[in-house]
């Protein structure tokens, strides 16, 4: 990437009391590019985020938006900012347009036209003037995108969007991100608790544990790696273990449930198969196992449950 | 400036768009109907009394009495100043207003502007710290408008919204009156350097209600501050209404005292200075504005900082 970021944290540190909460945190967001924020609960996300959009003030370190210190000049830096902060909380007692007629009037100028735009991108055309009371979590949602979008932010974060909405709004809804981040170059930040929905919306994953960034990667990376676990389906387990550990001492191999677990490069895999059949064992499938997300997670975060 | 008033207009609109305004809008004025209603009824239920002549020139003596033995300056001008008033009305046969009369009911009418300071406190409580309940505070401050100015659009809608319901009392007391009581009953008299001369009801009552809302000024900006700094609805409306009803009994537990002269409620009331004897020795309506300023700069200057300095967590 060698394009500008929109979005520094620099040397991010925030301390309550003595307690520190986010430790010497430093991440660049690119244009164009959608990258998930992940951590245990507690780990910081939610801070970190209220600290970017200036609802928090850093103990020490920088937040730059567009180029602008959001310290220094809070103003112009924020205005590339589009959010949900935890849930789109709205004014209930007034309808989803009065809702963004008063966003808009506090971002400045936007048109009747630009709020009609919007309001069909979520697809709340037919309710947008009925009260927020009435809306389900799902609508609440799209509203809070909407007021997010209004202003055409080359920055846009998003707590948990996914919370509330169906299946097909879910689809809508990455393909629309794709979509904006991909044709205007609007850089994403999602932060999440859905793992594999992470894994679908985004190019770039940052882990964040007590406060520290422990890992960003890209999402395809998990697919490079040459050794693989592969599942075996055979018909006689005990043989074709044997079989295996016959064959090369070194090679790991495991017994699990009804399949074998071998670890192994990819032209072994066929080696070993063709091995099994001319002793007489069938073989009924196997599958690469891929590991997940969730296991990945799981395993650099020591466990810890993630929310 | 079209900025703040974009602000402004979106502060309004919160209001407006709740139906518990509108229902704070008809208790008031229900409450000042029923003031006028009860005012006429309790008129009716009083024996004829004496002839007007006779009530001011017995008015007159006490007033004679009263400027004789009165030691301070002040005080003796004011009686002169009432028994002149009363000779003149004996001597050109202009009667005083009726008790019963729309006139005098008008001027005793300034005593609902309390409901109105009692509904505008919950306003006022409530424009900031709603934000915070509400969790849309988070939405609110992540735009390109300096949460400085957020707050000052809140404050001026704050006073918009009790100037609104201030005029909305005098209106709906007018109103009732005009439903509930006679018109045309005598006329209020004034001193004007040497001269007697005629007060209209509309100038007197208006300057009545104009005292009173300078009380209300003070106690919306006191909740509009608690509201702030607790950023809870609930707190920041009960510690205003109890300091409301309180906050003026203690100026004669504390009278005694030096401070005395320095509280808050010993200068929210300025009808006070329409007679000679102020609450407490030694104020004057320069001291009292001048405290009054100095305690409205802290109350802006404390929500001011509670507001753009402190980490916004809900």
């Amino acid at each position: 990437m060698n394009e500008q970021p929109v979005v520094q944290l620099k040397n991010l540190t925030k301390k309550i009391g003595s307690k520190t909460i986010i430790d010497d945190l430093s991440l660049d967001l690119y244009p164009g590019q959608v990258t998930g924020f992940l951590g245990p609960n507690g780990a910081g996300k939610t801070t970190t985020i209220r600290m970017m959009v200036g609802l928090m003030k850093a103990t020490s370190g920088e937040v730059i938006i567009d180029g602008y210190h959001l310290n220094k000049n809070y103003t112009k830096s924020i205005s590339q900012v589009g959010a949900i902060v935890e849930n789109p909380e709205m004014y209930k007692f007034m309808s989803g347009y009065q809702n963004l007629v008063h966003f808009a009037r506090l971002q400045g100028n936007i048109s009747k036209e630009r709020i009609k735009e919007v309001v069909k991108q979520v697809g709340l055309e037919s309710r947008i003037h009925d009260k927020v009371q009435a809306y389900s979590l799902g609508m609440r949602q799209r509203l809070g995108l909407a007021q997010a979008i209004l202003h055409k932010p080359k920055f846009l974060i998003l707590d948990e969007p996914t919370n509330g909405l169906d299946p097909a709004g879910i689809r809508e809804f990455r393909m629309y991100l794709r979509k904006i981040a991909a044709e205007d170059g609007v850089s994403v930040l999602v932060s999440s608790h859905l793992l594999s929905e992470i894994e679908l919306m985004c190019d770039r994953i940052a882990i964040i544990q007590q406060g520290k960034l422990i890992s960003i990667r890209s999402v395809q990376g998990s697919d490079q790696d040459k050794r693989k676990v592969f599942l075996f389906k055979v018909s006689d387990k005990e043989k074709a273990w044997q079989i295996v550990k016959d064959n090369d001492e070194d090679i790991e191999v495991e017994i699990m449930d009804d399949r074998l677990m071998i670890n192994l490069e990819k032209e072994q895999a066929a080696q070993i198969n063709r091995t099994f059949i001319e002793n007489g064992i069938d073989v009924y499938e196997i599958i690469p196992h891929k590991k997940t997300l969730e296991e990945e997670f799981l395993e650099m975060t020591g466990g810890e449950q993630i929310v | 400036m079209f900025e703040m008033s974009r602000l402004i207009r979106n502060e309004w609109m919160k209001i407006f768009k709740r139906n518990s305004t509108y229902i704070l809008i008809a208790i008031l004025m229900g409450a000042v109907f029923l003031f006028a209603f009860v005012s006429s009824w309790s008129n009716n239920q009083q024996s004829q009394s004496m002839p007007w002549e006779e009530q001011v020139s017995q008015q007159m003596n006490v007033y004679e009495q009263q400027a004789a033995q009165s030691e301070n300056m002040e005080e003796k001008i004011y009686y002169q100043d009432q028994v002149a008033i009363a000779q003149h009305r004996l001597e050109e046969d202009i009667p005083p207003p009726k008790h019963t009369g729309f006139t005098q009911y008008l001027l005793d009418s300034k005593s609902n502007i309390t409901f109105a300071v009692l509904f505008t406190v919950i306003i006022a409580s409530g424009i900031v710290a709603s934000e915070f309940t509400w969790g849309t505070i988070k939405l609110l401050t992540i735009r390109p408008v300096k949460r400085g100015k957020i707050l000052w659009a809140k404050y001026f809608t704050t006073l918009l919204f009790s100037l609104t319901l201030a005029l909305i009392t005098y209106l709906a007391a007018i109103i009732g009156g005009m439903m509930f009581l006679e018109r045309g009953d005598g006329v209020l008299l004034t001193m004007v350097g040497d001269n007697i001369v005629e007060q209209s009801v509309w100038i007197e009552s208006l300057r009545l209600y104009g005292l009173a809302f300078v009380n209300m000024i003070i106690m919306t900006s006191f909740a509009f501050m608690i509201g702030t700094l607790s950023r809870s609805n609930a707190l920041a409306i009960g510690l205003s209404i109890f300091l409301m009803f309180t906050g003026q009994q203690l100026v004669f537990l504390f009278q005694e005292y030096a401070f005395v002269k320095f509280y808050l409620f010993t200068h929210t009331d300025f009808s006070q200075y329409l007679q000679p004897n102020p609450m407490i020795e030694g104020i004057s309506p320069l001291f009292s504005v001048t405290v009054l300023m100095l305690y409205l700069i802290v109350f802006l200057l404390v929500s001011h900082f509670s507001f753009t300095k402190r980490d916004i967590a809900t």
